[in-house]
């Protein structure tokens, strides 16, 4: 199979995207491009005939069908090595020399993004939100912190299904205010109940669903939101210097996640309307979604990795708007001694308060 | 940390010694005092002694004044009353010791206004919280039940009630207390320990989609709200009452705990 890099004009180095400038740079002569510039530049080197260096060689064992459905390899085009992936790596790096390579047989016919958010953290920006995720945690182990290393961080574009939809809905609640008095002998308490009936329709954009299995589906949602009026057209040209996967959970298959989304929001939009009441619960909700369109993005995340006791613990940001999260270990030891100081402390408080007020 | 941890339940202890011991030492009776005015002549000269010498005792036990007395009626007091023998006992108590001054006053009344005989058992000031209405009933039920005057005598009757007195006024709290002192103590620590340990979870699933609304596609093109039924609840509402436990109430004076009995 074929990978696609994007080279240096002037050395050419395969080029990085660079999320601070928003442009493509050489990691090697710091040239910075813009990327229409770099598209058609590679478009003019394309025609000029591109390498062939699939090699054909007896050497190794036949892999098993298992493997064989699963494995993909690749070529690297800087140095001819072999790059091994699975069927769903569309970006990733060179492990012999560290080139970043696109993998272009994921974007062809309908597999292609629609659109991409470019990065607009890089990697320090996400070591740094680490740092400062991990302060204030009173419960976090000390060698956790002090330790403070990552195993490893990757920029990821995750594939993520976006759903337009506009949504007519009939809600009825059920509805109660109270009134409350007291005479001389008794404290009376009226409860009128209401049936309460909301109809209209309301529009959603972009929602995402994780597209990857690979990516744990809280872990994605909980790096939301994304700004989607910075999402542009996409171009394999943002990919460089970044992993990618494509989709392996189909558009079909998001739509029950999407659906709940939606739901849930409308339902909660329209509960919001309903005022001037002590309790408000749904009884009947009727959601009816038309126009429905679905979108394929690649939108920037950077991942982090660390262990502790063996335990792998996964940390995400946001990678267009840094919002970092991650759960973190529990100092059990910590955990128990406070729970016996708070335990010892406020009895003996309430206890002596006791005491207290026998002798005031 | 550790260290750390049982330096504090050293202090712990401390502060629980501190506040428990002086309490359970207290048995001087440090400017209060005691007085039995027997204005019914219901006790010999011997009798009186002996009741004096129990009333020292629970003097300085309770650390409070103790004011006994004995009436034929509610009349001819030298203080002003509303003429039941509730108000007569307080205002005895104020015309001896002063108003919410800290102490117990007993008293024996053999007409009240209804005609009847009633024994009745007042705190004041502190002795409020020492001696709730329960524990007042507790004293005179167990006189009249067990040492009767009519069978017994008033002597035994009078310092039966001293007896009770002197074992339910001095400072205490119940030893069950304790232990639900600390379960409470524990509720607290998981109550702010799950506060804490909700700082290391930031990772859940979104609940909609509230960040993907289109601005102002929203439209409310129905609503009605109509009203179906009503239902209306009532509760008693709690009365004042000379039995209740632990409330202090009082008749024009300070306040007072306790109650009494007619026999």
């Amino acid at each position: 199979m074929a990978v696609h890099e994007y080279k240096c004009p002037c050395c050419s180095g395969a080029l990085a995207f660079d999320s601070s400038v928003q442009k493509l740079k050489c990691p090697f002569c710091d040239t910075e491009f813009e990327v229409e510039a770099v598209k058609a530049y590679d478009e003019d080197l394309k025609n000029e005939g591109t390498d062939n260096l699939d090699w054909d060689t007896d050497a190794g064992t036949q892999w098993t069908v298992d493997e064989a459905t699963d494995l993909r390899s690749y070529i690297c085009q800087s140095c001819g090595g072999e790059i091994v992936g699975d069927e769903y790596t569309a970006a990733t790096d060179c492990p012999f020399c560290g080139n970043h390579a696109i993998i272009m047989q994921q974007f062809s016919g309908a597999l292609k993004p629609d659109y991409v958010i470019p990065f607009k953290l890089d990697k320090e920006a996400a070591k740094a939100e680490y740092v400062k995720h991990l302060k204030g945690k009173f419960l976090l182990p000390k060698v956790f912190k002090d330790e403070n290393h990552i195993d490893e961080i990757k920029g990821i574009y995750v594939p993520f299904w976006l759903f337009d939809s506009n949504a007519d809905a009939d809600i009825r609640f059920r509805a109660t205010r109270t009134r409350a008095w007291s005479d001389s002998d008794y404290n009376y308490v009226e409860t009128s109940y209401f049936s309460v009936y909301r109809a209209g329709y309301i529009g959603f954009d972009h929602v995402p669903v994780d597209g990857s299995t690979r990516m744990a589906d809280d872990l994605m949602e909980s790096v939301e939101p994304y700004n989607f009026s910075d999402a542009v057209e996409f171009q394999t040209a943002y990919l460089s210097g970044y992993f990618a996967d494509k989709y392996d959970v189909s558009a079909e298959q998001s739509i029950g996640r999407a659906n709940e989304r939606i739901k849930t929001s409308t339902e909660d939009a329209f509960r919001d309307t309903v005022k001037g009441y002590a309790t408000v619960t749904p009884e009947y909700s009727s959601v009816r979604l038309h126009d429905g369109k679905t979108k394929y993005a690649f939108y920037p995340v950077w991942l982090l990795n660390t262990t502790y006791k063996d335990e792998k613990f996964t940390f995400a940001m946001n990678g267009q708007t840094g919002k970092f999260v991650g759960n973190l270990p529990t100092d059990k030891g910590k955990f128990w001694k406070v729970a016996a100081l708070i335990t010892a402390v406020a009895g003996a408080v309430i206890y002596a308060g006791m005491w207290i007020a026998q002798l005031m | 940390m550790t260290k750390r941890i049982i330096a504090i339940l050293f202090s712990v202890l401390l502060i629980v010694s501190v506040a428990v011991i002086p309490a359970s030492a207290a048995g001087e009776s440090v400017g209060y005092s005691y007085r039995f005015d027997d204005n019914a002549n219901l006790l010999s000269d011997a009798e009186e002694q002996a009741l004096n010498n129990t009333l020292y005792e629970v003097c300085a036990k309770c650390n409070c004044n103790i004011v006994f007395f004995t009436a034929n009626d509610l009349y001819g007091a030298t203080f002003t009353h509303t003429g039941t023998a509730q108000d007569y006992t307080q205002r005895y108590y104020e015309t001896c010791c002063g108003v919410n001054t800290d102490g117990v006053v007993v008293g024996l009344v053999l007409s009240d206004e209804d005609g009847d005989r009633q024994v009745l058992v007042y705190g004041s000031g502190k002795c409020v919280k020492r001696l709730s209405d329960e524990e007042s009933e507790d004293i005179r039920t167990d006189a009249i039940n067990n040492h009767n005057p009519d069978s017994y005598g008033y002597y035994e009757f009078l310092n039966a009630i001293a007896l009770g007195v002197k074992e339910a006024v001095p400072p205490h709290v119940k030893w069950y207390m304790l232990p639900f002192s600390f379960l409470i103590g524990f509720v607290i620590a998981m109550i702010i320990l799950r506060i804490l340990k909700s700082q290391l979870k930031s990772v859940k699933m979104e609940r909609g989609a509230v960040n993907y609304v289109r601005p102002g596609s929203m439209n409310v093109t129905a609503a009605r709200d109509t009203y179906l039924y009503s239902t209306v609840s009532r509760t008693a509402r709690p009365k004042e009452s000379s039995s209740s436990g632990g409330s202090s109430h009082s008749s024009g004076g300070g306040s007072y705990s306790g109650g009494g009995s007619k026999f």
